[in-house]
């Protein structure tokens, strides 16, 4: 007890030290805690809206996204004589309030639904029970939860106008329900649904408990197709795996900061009290128990840190949950995730997060004071040699470390997590070589420049060098952040680069309509046929335009499972819009002609595929085998695409549907003029059929739009881990200032001036900053290079084009001039 | 009681070995405080360190309070060795600056898991003794350089050691400061003796005016140890 009270009584004496170590974990775990909460919550609202739309249900018969006939139901019921069978009616629809708003309208039958209900579905019983009358009969009334309702501010009886697809329509609030399991959505009788959304005799999908999936025979045919409920859940969750693990490696990425900073503060605290652990040794403290001691201490002050950064990590969940649920829904599913709730689990990572962190960066300073000899006063000096002992041990230990670290790589492609690990061990094994690099700057530096500066400057900047054990530490702490900005800033620029190259390509059109979507990257949805004929007939456009091209995406099954697949009309144009990978030599012909498709970068990624390879897709008349005649770059969904020619999938799929239309203008014309006039077409068009029309430009801005909107998180990121390297710095500084308040001493009792002895310090915090900056270059470059190349590639299945912006380079040099200055 | 044998000590400097003391035999069957003079440099703080296990000699034995300290003993049975059995007073006091004076003495009861209350009277009563018993709170950075001295006898003494090691206790005070250290020493270590112990006192010094009547005196010379007893 008296130990920890002397650690105490040190600690509150340098409570400012003290404080930036413990803002140093604090910040790493609230990345972590705020990462992980979004996680888990976009998770959990995840779940929730697949017990919402699944519960009890063991299988469900739908037609790959499409709309199935209602008399299926009855011959289920009918001739098949299966009780457990319920229809179910679920669209996305966007509700009109101050903005738009996503939100699910879920069709149910109340008397075929008693069997699926889970214990749970207390809203639902409520409803049977009091006002199921309502239900069935009102107009266009639906119930909502309580939490909808504040969230769309609405009240019973109340009117909301929502959308689908091109139509607005209205709905009545019957009543507000005290239920989580109906957050998010509004719930109507069936045939009210069917009503609300113009489908009269078809359904979304039959819930079914049933045990043997043979049950309904014959009835599983042509496009209709039984699919398990939790295989589902299943494939959706690890959709998002990809992108949440990314997540998890950036949060952590500051807390390997962190730990840098922890490593900083304690060894400081060590050598600082060299002399009390050599009388400790003296007295008969046995080196195990000075060990012990250390680390308590980090305990103590990681169990603090954790505790203030789980809490911040909560706040700060409120603000990230934003970009993460709007990255979600752009990219993944339509999710609304209502609130963030701090798990038990999520404090116990956090905890573990911050107090392994904390114990990583004490170890070799707890060692150190273990060492300590029985009442030696250590020298400053001594602490040098064994650093510079150390130091000798640091380059096998970097490249043991950067070796295994490649080894990895080269062996562990399937598995990401261990990617992130590799690419841990390099990055951590090129880290370590920055000690031993000033090392060996240092004489040149002396020579070059050092002798030539004032006698005051060269106490400054010496006393750097001088003091290795210390300083080179934090330029490695300080050189990671910055490397990660730089690598975060080439990796995301470089993508932003290939997006804007692809997206150049790829547009050829120079209006495209669209039917309303409630993913930004999928358009699943139909234009309707009045819609169409209306633009195929306005005068404006068939007199400006050359070609009028027609997409229809749509999803499909496959041997490998539900895909996504977008039939295109056939051009030149069209052609040289997709750049390839690889290809077959006769892929124009093969597309064309032939049972050959072409496929995207992810897709191919995915499973693996090659130019020439097979695969199976459900058409409209079964199973067909179709080859691959080329993998080309495409930047639209992680998930990957089949691009199939219009004229076989009409045929093959028997579907006449379009998603959207692509006008090209004929040459010659006043682009822009002429655009204008077509919009304003459009917009009277709009008025009527709710659809959405973009230029060119428009769609290409937007899209960047949204790539910036996904990687803000990143530059939240970024931010906070430049952060805990600026509080390195000024840690840093006020060790080497507490160590040499003896020297300053002496050289104000020789008269220097206070203003030399600041001098002494900028100069100290300047060349810190400066030899970050230089060393972060090269190691951000690797990191952007493995980021790009390896981690990216094997997340996602994307070829991204490295690009630098030598402007960034400049950055990071003002970035880490002006973190030092401050600390200065 | 205090025996070396064949005990030697060298340093290497420039790839020159020079030795402090070579072979040297000493067989003290009493238990009169020892003192170990000479000048700096002469090598009485290497020769106590070597005696209380906190150095180790490059060969030869030490037998000090019953143990056997030789190569064969390692750091940590020395470690342990020295918190059961001695008492350290040192010349720059080395009191524990993040801790209060009560804290300071009852550390060793503390390691010693000797924290009983009737062990921490006993500290007390000796703090009482030194006359320091209104600054149990202080902290040290408040106290003189005598009043540290002899809290950092109390704490020495405080879990009743074997051997009190004393390397240069009056070292940093004036001479009335160390008269009076030098007296309550002696003072502290008889009653211990008298009450539970036999506490012999080792002092290393370059003052000869710290030497009683009775003490045996030990100098090294010309890497050889002179015994004498004081008269």
């Amino acid at each position: 007890m008296i130990l920890i009270k002397s650690s105490c009584r040190y600690f509150t004496k340098h409570y400012l030290q003290t404080v930036l170590a413990l803002i140093g974990i604090l910040l790493g775990v609230s990345i972590v805690v705020a990462i992980d909460l979004c996680i888990v919550s976009s998770q959990k609202a995840f779940k929730t809206s697949l017990e919402q739309s699944f519960g009890k249900t063991t299988h469900y018969l739908s037609a790959s996204g499409n709309d199935i006939s209602q008399e299926i139901y009855t011959k289920i019921k009918k001739e098949k004589q299966i009780d457990q069978a319920t229809p179910v009616i679920e669209k996305n629809i966007l509700i009109k309030t101050n903005d738009w708003v996503r939100i699910k309208l879920l069709g149910l039958d109340p008397f075929s639904y008693q069997g699926f209900k889970t214990t749970s579905d207390k809203g639902l019983d409520e409803l049977s029970q009091a006002s199921l009358k309502d239900f069935l009969l009102c107009d266009n009334c639906g119930y909502i939860s309580s939490k909808t309702a504040k969230k769309l501010n609405i009240q019973k009886h109340q009117e909301l106008v929502f959308q689908h697809e091109s139509s607005y329509k209205k709905i009545r609030i019957l009543d507000i329900i005290d239920d989580d399991k109906l957050d998010n959505l509004i719930l109507v009788d069936i045939s009210t649904a069917q009503k609300l959304l113009d489908q009269p005799n078809t359904i979304s999908r039959i819930d079914l408990i049933i045990k043997d999936p043979n049950e309904l025979g014959e009835l599983v045919s042509g496009d209709l197709e039984l699919v398990e409920s939790l295989k589902n859940k299943k494939s959706t969750q690890k959709m998002l795996s990809s992108f949440n693990l990314n997540l998890y490696s950036l949060s952590f990425l500051s807390l390997i900061v962190a730990v840098f900073l922890i490593y900083n503060t304690m060894s400081f605290s060590i050598v600082q009290r060299q002399t009390i652990f050599g009388i400790f040794r003296t007295l008969g403290l046995s080196s195990r128990e000075i060990f012990g001691l250390v680390i308590k201490e980090t305990l103590i002050l990681s169990v603090i840190a954790s505790v203030i950064g789980i809490a911040l990590g909560y706040g700060l969940a409120q603000i990230l949950i934003k970009f993460i649920s709007q990255t979600i829904n752009d990219l993944y599913f339509v999710v609304e995730i209502s609130e963030v709730k701090l798990e038990i689990f999520t404090i116990l990572k956090g905890l573990v997060a911050g107090i392994l962190s904390a114990l990583l960066g004490a170890c070799l300073p707890a060692y150190q004071a273990s060492l300590s000899p029985a009442i030696q006063h250590t020298k400053r000096s001594s602490q040098e040699r064994e650093f510079d002992n150390y130091l000798k041990h640091l380059w096998k230990i970097s490249i043991a470390s950067i070796s295994l670290g490649f080894i990895i790589l080269g062996f562990s492609e399937d598995y990401l997590i261990i990617n992130f690990m590799a690419l841990a061990l390099i990055l951590v094994g090129v880290a370590i070589l920055v000690p031993n690099c000033i090392k060996i700057i240092s004489s040149g530096f002396d020579r070059v420049l050092v002798s030539k500066l004032s006698p005051i400057n060269k106490i400054g900047i010496r006393s750097i060098f001088r003091n290795l054990s210390r300083t080179a530490i934090t330029i490695t702490a300080l050189s990671m952040a910055l490397s990660i900005a730089l690598a975060l800033d080439i990796t995301v620029g470089s993508f932003r680069k290939t997006v804007i190259d692809w997206l150049s390509a790829t547009l050829q059109s120079d209006i495209y309509i669209s039917a309303p979507s409630l993913s930004a990257n999928k358009t699943t949805g139909n234009l309707s046929e009045e819609l169409q004929q209306e633009i195929y007939k306005n005068p404006i456009i068939q007199k400006s335009s050359q070609n009028i091209i027609s997409y229809r995406n749509n999803w499909v099954k496959s041997n490998l499972g539900e895909l996504m697949i977008a039939s295109i009309d056939f051009n030149e144009r069209i052609e040289k819009s997709f750049e390839f990978k690889e290809k077959s030599s006769n892929w124009t012909s093969d597309f064309t002609e032939n049972d050959s498709i072409i496929i995207s970068e992810p897709l191919a990624f995915r499973f693996k595929l090659k130019t020439g390879d097979s695969i199976n897709l459900k058409t409209r008349y079964g199973f067909k085998q179709f080859r691959v005649a080329g993998i080309f770059y495409d930047y639209g969904n992680e998930q990957g695409i089949i691009m199939i020619h219009n004229k076989k999938y009409k045929k093959l799929w028997m579907d006449k549907k379009i998603s959207s239309l692509g006008i090209m203008l004929k040459p010659n014309l006043d682009k822009d003029l002429t655009i204008g006039s077509i919009k304003q077409e459009l917009a009277q068009l709009n008025t009527v059929h709710n659809f959405n029309y973009r230029s060119n430009s428009d769609l290409k801005q937007e899209t960047l739009r949204i790539f910036d909107r996904t990687f803000q998180i990143t530059k939240a990121l970024k931010i906070i881990t430049i952060l805990i390297a600026f509080i390195s710095i000024i840690s840093t500084l006020l060790a080497m200032n507490i160590e040499k308040k003896k020297e300053y001493a002496i050289l104000e009792a020789l008269g220097t001036t206070r203003k030399n002895l600041a001098q002494i310090t900028l100069a100290q915090s300047l060349s810190i900053g400066f030899l970050s900056a230089i060393f972060s270059l090269p190691l951000g470059l690797l990191q952007a290079v493995l980021l790009i190349n390896v981690i990216n590639y094997r997340s996602f299945g994307w070829t991204l084009r490295f690009h630098q912006d030598y402007s960034i380079f400049i950055q990071i040099l003002v970035i880490a001039i002006l973190a030092s200055l401050i600390a200065g | 009681m205090l025996k070396l044998i064949n005990l030697s000590k060298s340093f290497t400097e420039a790839d020159q070995k020079t030795f402090i003391f070579e072979n040297i035999n000493l067989d003290l069957k009493t238990n009169a405080p020892i003192i170990i003079l000479g000048s700096s440099g002469s090598g009485k703080t290497t020769l106590l360190n070597i005696i209380s296990g906190i150095d180790q000699a490059d060969s030869g034995e030490v037998i000090i309070a019953g143990t056997t300290l030789d190569k064969h003993h390692n750091q940590n049975q020395n470690t342990l060795f020295r918190k059961e059995n001695l008492g350290f007073v040192f010349q720059f006091y080395n009191l524990i600056p993040t801790l209060n004076v009560e804290d300071n003495i009852l550390l060793p009861l503390e390691l010693n898991h000797k924290n009983t209350s009737e062990n921490k009277n006993y500290v007390i009563n000796l703090l009482d003794r030194v006359g320091l018993k209104h600054r149990l709170k202080s902290f040290p950075d408040m106290l003189s350089g005598g009043e540290q001295q002899r809290i950092s006898l109390v704490r020495a003494l405080g879990h009743k050691p074997k051997v009190l090691i004393a390397d240069e206790p009056t070292g940093n005070l004036d001479k009335a400061n160390s008269e009076k250290i030098n007296k309550l020493m002696r003072e502290l270590c008889q009653l211990n003796t008298t009450q539970l112990n036999t506490v012999q006192l080792i002092m290393a010094t370059h003052n000869p005016d710290l030497i009683e009547n009775g003490d045996i005196v030990l100098e090294i010379n010309n890497k050889n140890i002179i015994v004498s007893n004081a008269e």
